[in-house]
């Protein structure tokens, strides 16, 4: 397995997506005033300054079973969803990444002094772990070793019928506790809670004489 | 011949990784190494005998996942086979000063408050482990831990399940920190004071890597260091996770942390018995020594080390009861909320320790003071000063300090000093020594000083050093007896000079009885700065209090280049009463006006809590209270709520409207007599396995601008607690939050808990996984989508 751990200067080069910061507001699809926006600006600011993104990944064999058995890495799980995310893939990437302890202390602060900014602080992290993962990913597609594939998008436990309880396979599988400092409660949360565990299907591309 | 004999005497040699090598021999990837112990123990004898051939003379046994959170069959009888498997390699062997650890691993779950883990639920797991093993090892080794407060849960396991020596190793990033945020220094400090006997890093990165972090725990502590780095950073090959440093590779970067002064070295992830003897051929030729770092007075927290010897600190003196009204009723109703918001008020204001007193007569003060500590620290990263005269309240806060805390205090009475000195030795602290005995505070400065000798001399009986005293001046009011501001001063002279003892005063005791106690107080702390005082404990939110201090800190070099004072001073303007700090940009009060925003409502409705909160004070000099939240509160909120549910004003901004209201409401509050006012008592929990509860406390903010009593448990609340707290409060209405599929199962226990034992109270359920179809499901009475929804049934409820 390997570990992605970008330092303070490209951690600070994030950049969330505001809609999505604004839906985790409650705004929906509107727009907030130009207050909130100063406010959310801020917070990201405080954010990029304090988060540790990481992230640990593996790329392992893909097997495909009878009845939507999927198997890869020592692993084994049903699932309709995920195998027809990963239909025709021959590898799959486990990856479990966290943006740190920090926002989840900024939040447990900012719920005693200003609910707002906890809300803020909490919409802006669950956009920043995914920009995270958003770069991390295609820098991983861009490695020589992944030359002539194609990526499937990301599918976490928990989506589809894919079980959350696969968390208590694949977290100790990757020893994201001892790599990236990720740990499962008994109800199968993440902590650090801005925290992902996601599988991504490799498809090998068809070279040009396969095709002709 | 122990292990002690020989450590720190000189240097010892560790084995190297166990996960690595048992895959070379089949162990699949997921596939717990532990249960090797039981299935194929000649391959772990195996293991062991190579490394003691490579020339190590530690032994970690192959325990590192047993723990009964994560093996739930055979525990034991893993754990026994683990060490006797070692036990049986040193036997074949024939070698002397081979040593068997048990090697005790990370739980794998993160401790409350941030994880959902109890600490003592921790150390009793480790427990287990260590009752299985030690009856066979030589030591315990703990290792990998990331968490400082998990390491000491471990150490308190060792020892009080064991007589062994007890290492521990930590896992530091990077960046020299620890996932919880400690450094080298902040958890070498506090495992010291554990009693551990060595302590050090492991796994996480190669030699170079930890280097660092090596250096900074040999700076730190006098005890033996260990380093145990992986063989490098991992890398992919083949499907195979690779370690590309070759082994003389590593023993060559392991030179610099043998040379810095480590006492034991060996290797973890990626290094084997080849390893592991390349490292004991190399380091053999360096001669063995060990650094001494000078001991000085520090304390910490999970992440900090402070030291007097760099500069005077502040110890925020507001939570503490005593004549505290609004402290008292909050220590009085469970509301910790109260007290995490005075602790971030002071440390906002400068305070760099926080006192934490939570003595009140009726309240289980023990039980309190772990909650209180267990809480203020994810909220805060200041060390704290445990504060109370129940050594059993002592303990409880101690025993969940993640660090190295202020105690305060012990004294020169025997009882006394037999209760509190096995506190501070087991538990570790710097304590306050009150000079007094069993005659009561003598008048003069000979006098304390003479006591101090006493307890410091009672100290080092125990084993504590006198770095590890502050001595307290005691300041008395002058007002009782002029001559007791000159005895303290003299105490805090005489202490420095000729005891090398670093002191503290509780500083505005000194003008207790006295008309302008801050002008006395004041001056009283410049005095006693300049006679080399080490901790004020004082108001952080007083002025008065803070310009002493700041002017002693940049006119004697402490504040260098005067930055600090500087940047605090230099847009204040100089006035005959000193002023609060100034208000925020772009509100009515900064711009001097103070009629822009002069309706209470338009504040609300503005979200503007600074004006919101000056203006009900204006108000309040002249209007009934009652009148205030009837006529100015609620129509504004009903506004704000109505748009909100229109859809034409959003959640932040409904949250700082309640904030202004909450902000104008603490004002109000005060001036209404006490029971009255309250449309209603609302109980409010996250159900037990759920952590969030942002959602929950934006409804509990809601409920309270609207004049409900909201009694809030908290997040991850049993069932049962739920329904018995609502049976004996005779709750009539209780909301659930639930934000996940994985605890919604709880929402519905708790509501078959309620059904049960208080059939007649209404239940409200909300979170972002429920619907109103489900919560009809699971027997709620109602389905609130937001926290306006929740506080609309509360009023259909209570008949509001």
């Amino acid at each position: 397995m390997q570990i992605d751990r970008p330092d303070r200067k490209k951690t600070r080069l994030l950049e969330p997506d505001p809609k999505e910061i604004w839906r985790y507001c409650g705004y929906g699809i509107n727009v907030p005033d130009e207050d909130e926006l100063s406010r959310i600006e801020n917070t990201k600011e405080q954010l990029l300054d304090a988060v540790e993104p990481c992230c640990v990944w593996e790329c392992c064999d893909l097997l495909f079973g009878e009845d939507d058995l999927l198997s890869f890495g020592g692993l084994s799980v049903r699932s309709r969803s995920l195998s027809k995310v990963l239909q025709g893939c021959s590898a799959v990437i486990m990856l479990a990444s966290t943006l740190g302890l920090a926002p989840d202390r900024m939040i447990a602060r900012a719920k005693i002094t200003s609910l707002g900014t906890a809300l803020r602080l909490q919409a802006v992290s669950a956009a920043l772990i995914e920009a995270y993962l958003d770069r991390f990913t295609e820098e991983l597609r861009a490695l020589p070793s992944f030359s002539g594939t194609v990526f499937r998008p990301r599918f976490s436990p928990g989506y589809g019928d894919l079980p959350l309880t696969l968390q208590k396979e694949l977290l100790p599988r990757l020893r994201a506790q001892q790599t990236v400092g990720i740990t499962l409660n008994d109800s199968l949360l993440m902590m650090p809670s801005k925290s992902v565990t996601a599988l991504i299907g490799v498809e090998r591309c068809l070279t040009d004489t396969e095709i002709s | 011949m122990k292990i002690t004999d020989l450590l720190g005497k000189q240097r010892l040699i560790a084995d190297g990784g166990t996960g690595t090598w048992l895959q070379t021999r089949g162990l699949v990837p997921g596939e717990l190494p532990d249960l090797w112990n039981l299935t194929h123990p000649e391959e772990l004898i195996a293991l062991h005998s190579a490394y003691i051939e490579a020339g190590a003379n530690m032994l970690t046994t192959n325990t590192f996942g047993a723990n009964p959170l994560r093996i739930t069959d055979d525990l034991e009888k893993i754990t026994e086979a683990g060490v006797l498997n070692a036990c049986k390699a040193r036997e074949m062997s024939g070698r002397e000063n081979v040593f068997v650890g048990l090697d005790i691993g990370p739980s794998g779950h993160l401790l409350r408050p941030m994880g959902d883990l109890d600490f003592e639920e921790a150390v009793n797991a480790f427990g287990r482990v260590i009752r299985s093993g030690a009856p066979y090892a030589d030591y315990i080794m703990i290792e990998t831990m990331s968490d400082s407060l998990e390491a000491k849960a471990a150490v308190l396991a060792a020892k009080e399940n064991c007589d062994l020596p007890v290492f521990i190793t930590l896992i530091f990033d990077g960046s020299g920190k620890l996932l919880t945020g400690g450094t080298p220094a902040s958890s070498a400090i506090m495992l010291e004071g554990l009693g551990v006997d060595a302590v050090g890093v492991n796994c996480g990165l190669g030699p170079d890597g930890l280097l660092p972090a090596v250096e900074e725990m040999l700076r730190t502590v006098s005890i033996p260091v260990i380093a145990n780095p992986n063989a490098g950073l991992p890398s992919v090959e083949d499907g195979r996770t690779v370690y590309k440093v070759t082994p003389e590779e590593f023993a060559q970067e392991m030179r610099k942390i043998a040379e810095a002064g480590a006492s034991v070295v060996g290797g973890c992830c990626g290094t084997t018995p080849v390893y592991i003897r390349a490292l004991s051929e190399t380091v053999s030729s360096i001669p063995f020594h060990r650094p001494s770092p000078e001991k000085k007075t520090v304390l910490g927290s999970f992440c900090s080390v402070l030291s007097p010897e760099d500069k005077p600190l502040l110890i925020g003196e507001r939570i503490n009861p005593t004549g505290k009204k609004r402290l008292q009723e909050a220590l009085r109703a469970g509301d910790t909320d109260y007290i995490l918001s005075e602790a971030i008020r002071q440390e906002e204001a400068g305070a760099q320790i926080l006192d934490v007193n939570v003595g009140l007569p009726g309240i289980d003060e023990a039980g309190f003071m772990r909650k209180a500590v267990t809480l203020l620290q994810s909220v805060t990263t200041l060390p704290l000063q445990l504060d109370s005269s129940d050594p059993e309240a002592l303990e409880a806060g101690l025993r969940v300090y993640n660090g190295k805390a202020l105690i305060n205090s012990v004294n020169g009475k025997e009882e006394v000093m037999r209760s509190v000195f096995p506190l501070v030795k087991k538990y570790g602290g710097l304590v306050v020594a009150l000079p007094l005995d069993e005659n009561g505070i003598p008048e003069t400065a000979e006098g304390r000083i003479a006591i101090a000798q006493k307890i410091i001399a009672r100290a080092e009986e125990y084993g504590i050093p006198r770095t590890d005293i502050v001595l307290d001046g005691l300041a008395m009011t002058v007002s009782a007896d002029q001559r007791m501001a000159d005895t303290a001063l003299r105490v805090i002279r005489c202490a420095r000079k000729e005891l090398g003892l670093h002191t503290i005063l509780g500083v505005s005791n000194i003008s207790f009885g006295l008309p302008c106690r801050p002008i006395l107080n004041g001056t009283f702390f410049t005095m006693a700065l300049t006679e080399g005082l080490s901790f004020g404990i004082i108001n952080p939110c007083s002025e008065e209090m803070m310009q002493p201090y700041r002017a002693f800190c940049a006119l004697m070099g402490y504040d260098r280049d005067c930055a600090d004072y500087i940047a605090y001073y230099k847009d204040r303007k100089m006035t005959a009463a000193p002023s609060s700090a100034p208000a925020e940009p772009g509100s009515a009060a900064a711009a001097g006006d103070t009629e822009a925003h002069s309706a209470l409502s338009d504040a609300i409705l503005r979200g503007l809590a600074g004006p919101a909160a000056e203006e009900a004070k204006k108000l309040l000099a002249f209007e009934e209270p009652m009148r205030l939240i009837e006529e100015e509160l609620v129509p504004a909120l009903d506004i704000v709520g109505r748009k909100y549910e229109e859809g034409t004003l959003y959640l932040p901004q409904l949250l700082r409207s309640a904030e202004a209201a909450q902000a104008a409401f603490a004002l109000i509050r005060e001036k209404i007599p006490q029971g009255s006012a309250k449309k209603g008592r609302v109980l409010i929990a996250t159900v037990e396995g759920d952590i969030h509860d942002i959602g929950k406390n934006i409804v509990k903010v809601l409920l309270e601008n609207y004049s409900y009593d909201v009694l809030d448990l908290g997040k991850d609340v049993p069932p049962e607690v739920i329904a018995e707290t609502a049976v004996r409060e005779n709750i009539k209405l209780v909301g659930l939050s639930a934000l996940m599929t994985t605890t919604v199962t709880a929402m519905e226990k708790t509501i078959q808990e309620l059904r049960r034992l208080k059939p007649e109270t209404k239940i409200v359920v909300g979170g972002a996984v429920l619907t109103e179809a489900y919560a009809k499901t699971i027997g709620a009475d109602a389905y609130a989508k937001d926290g306006m929804a929740t506080v609309r049934y509360a009023d259909s409820v209570f008949g509001n």
